[in-house]
């Protein structure tokens, strides 16, 4: 990110707040997206909260040249959901729930009934992925990450990310069945 | 696009869209307060401390700095007590009252019977209040000394220790955090303080009274009176559950049902502790308005009251 470039790393307080808030505020819609989808609507505020304590406390190890803003917060997000989900002895998303209802209408469009449907199914199958197919899953489709981006937040490479979104489809492909999701077209 | 991919791209259309706006980033803000998990400092005469400071001096960086987020940002450290102090745990806390309308302080009911910590070890008490995510967060740790193997608390239970923490603006209205177990309190004037409003039973003074504000200002009436030796007895009464000290874990009990007349049941359960002779028994009843009450005595063996005088103490409840 252009942006993140040249970011002073004052010894000044306001100076530093500014510095830090002028690098996170651009980031701050993913960022809580991210913490959602990660660690559940519940715990978000509490991992994004150690998360932003993270990355302040850190910030002036940061180096823009290492990796744009984004993928370093993401990642500093990332961990702390990582770390909190390893405290409660949970899952870290529990899809089903996580999933907002729809509440059914007679007068819905069939098509719209069977995409709610789809969708229910789908969040079944990704809790059978592997933690890492389904963060990636997470994260590119949920969070709306480019490959790249996520490659940087994982420190790995872009043929990781795209090898492991194949797999990831794949099990999800081979789970639902392309029958099903034929016949959901 | 294969339709699992319409599938997965839909479907995370559908869900960031229906994530809830973003509470706005606040400002960053540091402070000054010691870490909780570190000891007051105490002497800081001692050589240790002295070479501590210069070795700080040295490398030219803080390390008892607290980073929090929040618009503006009070912290304090405070300490009830003295003592050479080993930090025991965070212990919970409630009844958050302003005071007077405008003021940034507010007084909150610290309760260390109700921690993970022996309450009878705990010397002193710190606060750390900071701003995160629009929250404000107090934070309460206990110091003391731990008790050795063969301590136990000899007094079951303390009555709260009222502190009083300066807060970043008037909070009279507002929701803290208590970061023992992420419960939101809300703060209220001192005028607006529920009351126990009902009859107490013969003998008992009224201890404490908590609220909680889930959704509603509800109550919680703690009643005790000292029955004769090492014995306590409350009475607490709540518009649903109530939760009660334990003595620790349990050795087995027994739970028995017995009439309490107008159509109710109590449940009367006895508990021991694997301290040494502390046994608690425990009388609970719900009423067809819905309020629960819990009448609990805890105290070593001998000295407790037995279930038959509890229950006749339960039924003396107006």
């Amino acid at each position: 990110m252009s942006g993140d470039r040249g970011v002073s790393r004052p010894h000044d307080h306001s100076r530093r707040v500014a510095a830090f808030t002028a690098l996170v505020q651009p980031h701050w819609t993913v960022l809580n997206s991210a913490a959602r989808r990660l660690s559940g609507p519940i715990w978000s505020e509490d991992v994004l909260q150690d998360a932003l304590t993270d990355a302040w406390r850190s910030f002036d190890k940061y180096d823009p040249a290492k990796g744009d803003a984004r993928a370093w917060l993401l990642s500093i997000v990332y961990n702390r959901s990582r770390k909190h989900w390893r405290s409660v002895h949970r899952r870290p998303v529990d899809y089903l729930n996580a999933t907002p209802d729809v509440e059914r209408n007679s007068d819905e469009p069939s098509s719209t009934m069977h995409r709610v449907d789809a969708e229910q199914d789908l969040m079944v199958a990704m809790e059978r992925l592997t933690s890492r197919q389904r963060l990636i899953v997470d994260l590119y489709y949920f969070i709306d990450l480019p490959v790249e981006q996520i490659a940087r937040m994982l420190s790995c490479s872009q043929g990781t990310v795209k090898s492991t979104l194949a797999d990831a489809r794949a099990r999800l492909r081979r789970d639902l069945g392309d029958g099903y999701l034929n016949g959901r077209a | 696009m294969d339709e699992l991919e319409r599938l997965l791209s839909a479907a995370g259309h559908r869900w960031r869209n229906m994530q809830p706006e973003p509470s706005p980033l606040l400002e960053m803000v540091e402070t000054s307060a010691t870490p909780l998990h570190r000891a007051p400092v105490r002497n800081r005469a001692l050589p240790f401390l002295a070479a501590a400071v210069v070795m700080i001096a040295i490398v030219g960086s803080v390390v008892a700095v607290r980073h929090v987020l929040g618009g503006s940002m009070a912290a304090q450290s405070s300490a009830m007590g003295r003592g050479t102090a080993t930090y025991l745990g965070e212990v919970p806390w409630n009844n958050a009252v302003a005071n007077r309308p405008g003021a940034r302080a507010i007084t909150i009911e610290v309760n260390t019977s109700l921690a993970a910590v022996d309450a009878c070890a705990v010397s002193a008490l710190r606060t750390e209040v900071f701003r995160a995510h629009g929250v404000v967060n107090v934070r309460v740790a206990a110091y003391g000394h731990k008790l050795k193997s063969h301590q136990i608390c000899a007094e079951p239970g303390r009555p709260p220790r009222s502190l009083s923490i300066k807060t970043p603006f008037a909070m009279n209205g507002h929701i803290i955090r208590d970061t023992y177990d992420g419960s939101r309190h809300q703060v209220l004037y001192a005028s607006d303080v529920p009351r126990p409003t009902k009859p107490l039973p013969p003998g008992y003074d009224a201890w404490s009274t908590m609220w909680s504000e889930d959704e509603s200002i509800t109550t919680q009436q703690s009643l005790d009176r000292a029955c004769p030796g090492m014995c306590r007895i409350r009475l607490y009464s709540a518009p649903g559950s109530v939760a009660v000290d334990s003595v620790g874990e349990s050795l087995g009990g027994t739970i028995t049902r017995a009439p309490m007349g107008g159509g109710v049941t109590a449940t009367l359960s006895v508990a021991r502790s694997s301290a040494a002779g502390i046994v608690q028994r425990i009388v609970r009843w719900r009423r067809a308005d819905g309020t629960t009450f819990e009448l609990v005595a805890q105290g070593t063996e001998g000295h407790v009251p037995s279930l038959s005088q509890l229950l006749a103490i339960a039924r003396s409840v107006p």
